[in-house]
């Protein structure tokens, strides 16, 4: 609970910081806050206090348990990286980076809750703080065209997804009565399920998939990732997509435990299509950001195949999966974006010769394309790996076996990329990013690599 | 232990860039102190039955751990002896290229992994190393190349490898699951299991496409040839030598645990048949060095299988030696063609016709391989032969005759190629060849390997009688089929028998191929599995070009449709799981009965929807749009929800005037969609629409509970004084959601009035330019 206090306490001041004129101190300022946020939260680990408000017991809306400490420790900490990021990116645009600062503080907001709502009232909340900010994020630049589409279109779409949200919240509620997780779970787990629960449980897998960009519900994804800034994409592309896997999660491992059965089809169908469409057209993208864009997509099919295997306790490999995932993300934009910044082009070309121009860089982008298809020994290949075997576990087969073929699709187009660095001839001009780029990216290689080897810790936490 | 020097390996493979700042040239040299060093330490230890183990990963058993059981540690120091005399040319190889660096650090990588594999017990371990051979083999072929249609081979024997891999890890992801242990020794103890079991099948099946993948057996068999862009040195060890054994490798130490299994055995004889056949045609009608000896290669390993499928003892030992024999006379024959292309600057061998004398040191590498080769005595690849021979001819089944012609017919291509190799490249004597001599032997660095190699094809050859080689083949064929081995008989003389006849009328059917058959290429048309390859890349493009030209057009109305249809999909589905549907026609009989004005309302509905669609003008679309929310207002109101319908009404009222000062700044109105194309999101937005309709009278068909009205209505009345359940609920139950819908609507009105004063952004723009200019 005081985790989500001083999330929101730091929101406030980044505004306020406006007015007393600190912004030079502002990302230090919050970076710091974030430690504190982070150790905060991991002290909390295991005590699943009850939360509370000056002495009003929140019982029934937010729980804190091992799982949501969890996540919220981790979108924490790719919060801190981006912000790290967001120090250098900032300088170069016009100055608005208090505003900035606090939208995404208040992402971050979004995200605690959506890691440990125990109620649906509070599930919305959570989506609509992530959603609405990220609208605002993505039309961020104002004088840019393609941002305001993004944003526009981003907001159209989730929208959309927001009316199917509320509409299966309220059939649930009709069918059960209560917005209350737990309660929901015991009319779930009672069986002889009304045919308004089911409606609404759809109504509300629909949303989720149109918020996890599952195809084919994923349309808004690549328009928006390639016409948001950079950053922002670093940002949607991970803390908000890792976001809505736990809430997803969450949702359907407490609430609907007994109802998932009823809806495995819709899951096995939509899973297959986001891995092999996003995979497919991932291939024959130029854009950098749309590649990415695609191959989020095609991640977001295997987190579904973790989704699909709920009955055997598969959240800590969902954990592992979103580290690896979000961890390589932010690394892959914290040494692309300097690329896209000095070629002033945002395509694969850019990265022509990276290899010779800068072999550190190249290098380090190669570590991380590697974690996202899946090469042993990075923390990508174990996370395909963990989710694969309780695919097995559970007798999911066939969507293990689509899984692999679309895990050798994925090699294609990330080895695409890294040939372009070293095949290719560079151009001369010169790529040279700052020392936080380098740290941040750095970083998330070094990361990959460790979680990659010792994953023991990691996987864990959850059993 | 060995862990240690894997992980100290590839230390060194990521330094060797640093490493090349300082030893240059001499950076194989150095490197090769590596593989040195892991030969005298296999050399010291000696094969035994320990394990050694490191537990990594507890919660799924996976452990890092390695044995040196016979079969692994002759394979380890056939690998560890092979590298450093690679390592070592390579030395000398790299020093005419740019990249040394880079160079070494994949072969380090290679090798490390490849020890990797054969000393691996666990066999998620060893998939680890296996994907990176895959890996370290595409960095090889593609590195170095800055031509399109190597980095495509490069990507191809990516695809493919890594992929076979990959389906080997679900062989062993559910081996895993039957047996409960990824360790191959409990695998083989408890092979029982899988006898019968339904899982069986595929786990033969997907272990064998890893194996089939790495191995290039046909299908797969295709990106061997397209993998000879790497350099000469990376061509002869892994491409010849070490990597594609990798796939015969697993074969042998998975036969204790699936060798009795029929299809495991009856894939192996099939696809290793037609591969052998395949390879060795191919193999003479190349001109291009390298693919000769590309297609020998992919020949060689087909035997290889098609003699482990064929399962007998013997069989088997004469598939070790083979092995054996191949890779020696194959490494050599690579490396005297890369110092052939070398020296006289051409790949094609129609051109390369020279004399012994010209390079002496290579000439003699090649003669020396392509005599083994050829399978003449005293060298191993007689042995080799004989003993398949031998095998064929003891086995006695049909099948055994069978795979006895066709394993002739391949040893007399081999001969063909073995005659070009050596007679028509170092012709004996001076005769003029009516080249242009530009060649001189190279420097010894590049010379030293291919000899070693092909003397060593020689010595082992003659030792071959010697106990304790045999004993060493023996135990190593006994580590894949443990029953019935005493001692492999590899002496050069049996009298003469059935093998020996048959060898010396394949030498001599080669000798007169190789007379008779022009050396002509014969363009390789694209066939096949490599057909089927290339035609699924296209039209998986295809399909993505098509996926992105006809959806992902940026446009949200075609997304919104495409999206709109999925839904009704999936609400058939939903119908589909829930069952029993109401009885649609009970309902819609019931004729309704509304009072006039009420049709007048429901009536507005569908009318103003259709002039939305077909109107021209915005303010048209909008009024017409506001028609719409504000006769749901009255209908809820009618239904007695006065607030559900004062929000409706109020949200209406801003949406109009939000859009119409949003209209006011817009340019004029365009049509973007083609004329009749409205049509079409017509008959979506009404199939949409239709489907909707029906999942609500699905749902209001079926009782809902009434905890709610019960709760409610009792509690309004009881605590909240109040008679009108929904005005207690909205003032007393959620009182604070009213007042925050009603700070909603501020800030939205608050909005529209900002919107109001808002200048026009495009005006401003307009007179600051007029300023400047």
């Amino acid at each position: 609970m005081n985790t989500l206090i001083l999330c929101v306490g730091l929101g406030l001041f980044c505004l306020v910081a406006e007015l007393i004129n600190i912004r030079k101190l502002l990302l230090p300022i919050l970076l710091v806050g974030l430690g504190v946020l982070f150790v905060f939260t991991l002290t909390t680990w295991g005590t699943e206090l009850p939360p509370s408000i000056w002495g009003f017991s929140m019982e029934t809306m937010i729980r804190f348990d091992n799982f949501s400490i969890a996540f919220s420790a981790l979108a924490i900490f790719i919060t801190a990286l981006v912000f790290m990021l967001a120090i250098d990116y900032y300088k170069t645009e016009e100055n608005h980076i208090t505003d900035y600062a606090s939208i995404l503080m208040f992402t971050l907001t979004g995200a605690l809750v959506l890691f440990s709502y125990w109620n649906m009232a509070m599930l919305y909340l959570g989506i609509e703080i992530v959603s609405i900010s990220m609208y605002i994020m993505a039309g961020s630049r104002k004088f840019d065209t393609r941002s305001n589409e993004a944003g526009f279109k981003y907001f159209l779409m989730g929208a959309f997804a927001s009316g199917f949200l509320l509409m299966g919240i309220a059939m649930v509620y009709g069918a059960t009565g209560s917005f209350v997780i737990e309660e929901i779970a015991l009319y779930a787990n009672g069986g002889n399920l009304s045919p308004l629960f089911i409606t609404g449980l759809v109504l509300i897998l629909i949303a989720f998939f149109f918020k996890v960009s599952a195809v084919p519900f994923h349309f808004w994804s690549p328009d928006v990732y390639e016409g948001s800034p950079a950053l922002v994409t670093a940002f949607m592309s991970t803390l908000v997509k890792i976001t809505m896997f736990g809430a997803f999660y969450r949702l359907l491992s407490l609430a609907f435990p007994g109802a998932i059965s009823e809806v495995y089809t819709i899951l096995f169908i939509v899973a297959t299509l986001t891995m092999s469409l996003g995979n497919l057209i991932a291939i024959t993208q130029v854009s950098f950001k749309r590649i990415l864009a695609y191959s989020g997509i095609s991640h977001a099919g295997y987190m579904l195949i973790a989704i699909m295997a709920i009955p055997v306790d598969s959240s800590a490999a969902l954990f592992y999966y979103t580290i690896s995932y979000a961890i390589a993300g932010v690394g892959i934009f914290a040494a692309a974006i300097p690329v896209f910044f000095f070629m002033n082009n945002e395509k694969v070309e850019a990265f022509n010769g990276l290899g010779k121009k800068n072999p550190a860089l190249a290098f380090i982008i190669t570590i991380l394309m590697l974690s996202m298809a899946g090469i042993p020994p990075f923390a990508g290949f174990l996370a395909k790996y963990y989710v694969f075997s309780k695919a097995v576990e559970f007798n999911l087969y066939a969507i293990t076996i689509i899984a692999i073929i679309n895990s050798i699709i994925g090699v294609y187009y990330y080895f695409k990329v890294i040939l372009a660095m070293y095949t290719q001839e560079p151009d001369g001009i010169e790529v040279k990013p700052t020392t936080l780029y380098w740290t941040v990216a750095i970083a998330c290689a070094l990361l990959v690599i460790v979680i990659g080897i010792l994953p023991n810790t990691l996987m864990g936490l959850m059993s | 232990m060995i862990l240690l020097i894997l992980s100290i390996g590839l230390l060194i493979a990521f330094l060797s860039p640093s490493l090349h700042r300082i030893a240059k040239d001499n950076l194989g040299l150095l490197l090769a102190i590596y593989p040195l060093s892991f030969l005298l330490f296999l050399l010291s230890r000696g094969s035994s039955a320990t394990v050694e183990t490191h537990t990594w990963i507890e919660r799924f058993n996976i452990n890092f751990s390695f044995q040196l059981n016979e079969l692994g540690w002759l394979f380890g120091v056939l690998v560890s002896f092979f590298a450093i005399f690679i390592f070592v040319y390579a030395s000398k190889y790299m020093s005419y290229y740019k990249g040394a660096g880079r160079f070494f650090l994949a072969l380090c990588m290679f090798f490390t992994a490849m020890m990797g594999i054969v000393l691996s017990e666990n066999l998620i371990s060893l998939f680890l190393f296996w994907e990176m051979t895959s890996f370290s083999s595409f960095l090889l072929i593609g590195f170095f190349h800055e031509d399109e249609s190597s980095r495509r081979s490069a990507m191809q024997s990516m695809v493919i490898t890594v992929g076979g891999g990959l389906f080997f890890l679900l062989g062993v992801l559910l081996l895993g699951h039957v047996v409960g242990s990824y360790e191959i020794r409990d695998v083989i103890a408890q092979k029982d299991l899988l006898i019968g079991h339904s899982f069986t099948p595929y786990i033969v099946g997907l272990i064998l496409m890893g194996a089939m993948t790495k191995s290039a057996q046909f299908p797969f068999h295709f990106w061997l040839p397209n993998a000879m862009a790497a350099p000469t040195p990376v061509s002869a060890f892994l491409h010849s030598a070490t990597m594609v054994k990798a796939g015969v490798f697993l074969v042998m130490r998975m036969y204790p645990a699936l060798g009795w299994n029929e299809i495991f055995t009856t894939v192996l004889l099939l696809s290793g048949a037609i591969t052998m056949l395949l390879g060795a045609w191919r193999s003479v009608v190349r001109l291009e060095l390298k693919a000769i000896l590309a297609n020998t290669t992919i020949s060689a390993l087909g035997i290889i299988m098609m003699f482990l499928g064929l399962g007998t003892a013997k069989a088997i030992a004469a598939a070790v030696v083979f092995l054996f024999a191949h890779a020696f006379y194959k490494a050599t024959l690579f490396l005297v063609a890369g110092n052939v292309i070398k020296a006289k600057k051409d790949k094609n061998i129609g051109n390369l016709a020279g004399n012994f004398k010209d390079m002496p040191q290579t000439g003699l590498a090649s003669w020396l391989g392509a005599l083994s080769m050829a399978g003449m005595i005293p060298f191993l690849g007689f042995l080799g032969k004989e003993l398949l021979y031998g095998s064929a001819f003891e086995a006695g089944s049909l099948i055994a005759y069978i795979l006895l012609g066709a394993t002739f017919i391949s040893s007399a291509f081999f001969v063909v190629v073995a005659l070009r190799f050596s007679w028509y490249l170092f012709k004996p004597g001076s005769q003029d060849t009516g080249h242009e001599l530009n060649s001189k032997e190279l420097p010894f660095g590049l010379t030293l390997s291919p000899l070693v190699f092909s003397i060593g094809g020689l010595t082992l050859g003659l030792i071959g009688s010697l106990a304790f080689v045999q004993d060493k083949i023996a135990a190593m064929a006994g580590t894949i089929l443990p029953e019935a081995f005493e001692k492999v008989d590899l002496g050069l003389w049996h009298g003469i028998n059935g093998a020996l006849i048959l060898s010396i009328i394949t030498l001599i059917v080669g000798f007169l191929l190789f007379k008779n058959l022009n050396m002509r290429e014969s363009k390789r048309p694209v066939v096949g599995s490599e057909k089927s390859y290339f035609a699924f890349l296209s039209n998986m493009n295809k399909l993505a070009s098509f996926h992105y030209q006809q959806m992902q057009t940026g446009y949200l109305r075609n997304y919104l449709g495409v999206t709109l249809l999925f839904l009704v999909v999936m609400i058939g589905v939903a119908v589909y799981i829930v069952g029993q549907p109401a009885p649609l026609n009970e309902i819609l009989t019931v004729p309704p009965e509304y009072p006039f004005y009420q049709q007048v309302i429901i009536l507005s509905i569908p009318i103003a929807v259709g002039i939305i669609f077909f109107t021209n003008s915005r303010v048209k679309a909008i009024i017409t749009l506001g028609i719409v929310g504000f006769s749901l207002a009255l209908i809820f109101i009618y239904y007695g929800a006065p607030d559900v319908a004062i929000t409706q009404l109020l949200v209406e009222t801003l949406t109009v005037v939000f859009f119409v000062i949003i209209l006011h700044k817009l340019p004029e109105f365009k049509t973007f969609a083609p004329k009749y194309g409205n049509v079409g999101y017509f008959v979506i937005s009404l199939i949409f629409g239709l489907a909707m309709t029906y999942v609500m009278i699905q749902v209001m068909y079926f009782d809902i509970p009434d905890t709610l009205k019960g709760y409610f209505g009792e509690a309004s009345y009881l605590e909240g004084k109040g008679k009108n359940i929904v005005n207690v609920i909205l003032v007393d139950f959620r009182a604070l959601d009213t007042m925050g819908e009603i700070a909603v609507l501020a800030i939205a009105a608050t909005g529209v009035i900002s919107m109001l004063r808002l200048k026009d952004h495009s005006e401003l723009n307009k007179s600051s330019n007029k300023k400047v200019s």
